[in-house]
Order: structure tokens, then C-alpha cells, then sequence
């Protein structure tokens, strides 16, 4: 493993990690204050805050799995 | 309808009252998030047709030491922009504005970033005004609530969803909450005794009721 393959694998652990915390104190507070949601308080209607939650680990999750992967072809 | 054994002390928002009730909340209208999203879509759509069209230029670029400086880099600003984009989303969530049986309760929590808590009580409230003006806000049916206070104080909120629904809500729970005083109020004045005749007696004069 080069310089290059150690930061951004480290770069990757950083934003897993501060995903983790993020999440963590934000289903924290939902479960702490939970509200009634309708489709009239939820984003267009119908995206509440876990499919947020769920696409933003899969973002963060693919980017670092293709970035560490396509790695050795550079 | 809360009864005596209801406990709502924080329960849906810190700092709620344990006899206080939410009867509805909102979050800004989505307009808010659509510069967001296009410029986020603007620079996703040209980093992937960058990486396509020069696809091979950049691999051998990468080879480089500049390329693999660039390369850090480009990792760093797109992680960088992925958090950001998803916390102005949950942002966007956790702005709340609360309307209960006795204030109004602005929520701002940016989890890591921001915690603020704004709060109108009914009784400081003394007029409401709705302004819906132009195009998109009667098209997408959003727009301001103007509340102004009895401290002639006055506070905005701006991107409100279906202005004229919370206009009359809150109309109504302060017509409420303003009865609901002056009743209590009535029941906790002092009761006095009805002024009798028989009642009234002076040092040495003793007033009689006359016989009808």
C-alpha cells in the first residue's frame, strides 16, 4: 500500500466514522422528541427520515468501497 | 383532550409542559431545498461526464505525483460535499415549527452544528397575518406568517406549507387559549358575600330591615 491508498483509506474511516456519530445522536433525538408524521409533514409527501439515513449510508458506503477498490488500477 | 393523568413534560420537544399539547407542526416547504439539490445535481452531472469523456486521459494522469495529489484531493472535496448534501437534508427534518395549546415553538437542531429553540406564547401574540405573494407561492401554496407581538416585536416564518390552514389554526387555538383565560380568571376572583341588611351593624345603631 502507497501514501496515496493509506490517506484516502484514512479519509474513508474519518467520514464512516463521523457517519456513525452523526446517526447515532440523530436517532437519538427522534426517539428522544418523537413527532406524528403525515404525508403532510414529510418531504414531497412520503420520504421520511430514515430513507434519508439509508441513502446516505449507501452514498457514503459506495464511494468509499469504489474509491478503495478502482485504488490498485491507479 | 388531556386529562389530570397525562404527563407530557418533553415529550414530542425539549422543554414542553406537562399539561401542553401539540396540535399540529411543519417543516419549511421542500423550495427550500431546490437550489440545494440543483447545484448538487449540476456538479454530480459534470463530474461524471468529465470522468467519462476524459476517462482515459485521467488514468494516466492519476499515474503522476500531481495526479495523485489531485487525486486526494478530488476524494476529500466529494466526501466533503456526499455529508453535506445529506445534512441540509436531515437539516430540513429536524426544522420544526411546533403550534401547541399555548405557544408557538421554532426548532432549529443541526444535531452536531446548531441548537436553537424560539418560542411564542399565545398570550404575547397579538395579531397574524398571512402573505402569500407571487406566482410559486400560490402555485406550490407556501408562504410567511407574520405574527406580530404584543411587545410590538415581530417574527416571520418564512416558507410556511399551506399558509392559510396554519393561518386559521392558529387564529382558533389563540381564540381558544384567550376564553380559557378569561374563564379562569373568573373562576379565581373572589367570591363575596351578598350585602344583607341584617349585616350591617354600627357602634350603637343597629339598622333594621323594614316589614313589607
Amino acid at each position: 500500500m502507497n501514501t496515496v491508498q493509506a490517506i484516502i483509506i484514512g479519509i474513508h474511516i474519518c467520514s464512516l466514522l463521523f457517519l456513525a456519530v452523526y446517526l447515532k445522536l440523530l436517532f437519538n433525538y427522534e426517539r428522544k422528541y418523537k413527532m406524528t408524521e403525515s404525508r403532510f409533514t414529510l418531504l414531497f409527501g412520503f420520504i421520511n427520515i430514515s430513507n434519508i439515513a439509508f441513502a446516505y449510508i449507501l452514498t457514503i458506503g459506495l464511494f468509499a468501497i469504489t474509491t478503495i477498490f478502482l485504488l490498485p488500477y491507479f | 383532550m388531556n386529562d389530570l393523568s397525562t404527563n407530557n413534560k418533553d415529550r414530542h420537544f425539549k422543554g414542553q409542559y406537562a399539561d401542553e399539547e401539540v396540535v399540529a407542526f411543519f417543516r419549511s416547504h421542500w423550495i427550500i431545498l431546490l437550489p440545494h439539490l440543483l447545484i448538487h445535481a449540476f456538479f454530480l452531472a459534470v463530474f461524471v461526464a468529465v470522468f467519462v469523456v476524459f476517462f482515459p486521459f485521467i488514468i494516466s494522469f492519476f499515474i503522476t505525483p500531481l495526479g495523485e495529489v489531485v487525486m486526494v484531493v478530488a476524494v476529500i472535496c466529494i466526501t466533503y460535499f456526499i455529508h453535506r448534501f445529506f445534512i441540509r437534508l436531515v437539516t430540513q427534518f429536524l426544522h420544526t415549527v411546533i403550534i401547541t395549546n399555548f405557544r408557538i415553538v421554532e426548532i432549529e437542531k443541526f444535531i452536531l452544528f446548531k441548537d436553537v429553540q424560539l418560542s411564542l406564547d399565545m398570550k404575547m401574540i397579538q395579531d397574524i397575518e398571512k402573505e402569500q405573494n407571487g406566482f410559486w407561492k400560490n402555485i406550490l401554496n407556501f408562504g410567511e406568517l407574520i405574527i406580530m407581538m404584543s411587545s410590538s416585536d415581530i417574527r416571520v416564518l418564512k416558507y410556511v406549507p399551506n399558509p392559510d390552514f396554519h393561518f386559521r389554526l392558529i387564529n382558533r387555538i389563540k381564540r381558544a387559549y384567550v376564553q380559557k383565560r378569561f374563564q379562569d380568571k373568573i373562576q379565581d376572583r373572589p367570591q363575596h358575600s351578598p350585602i344583607l341588611h341584617e349585616n350591617l351593624t354600627f357602634p350603637g345603631v343597629r339598622i333594621s330591615t323594614p316589614d313589607i
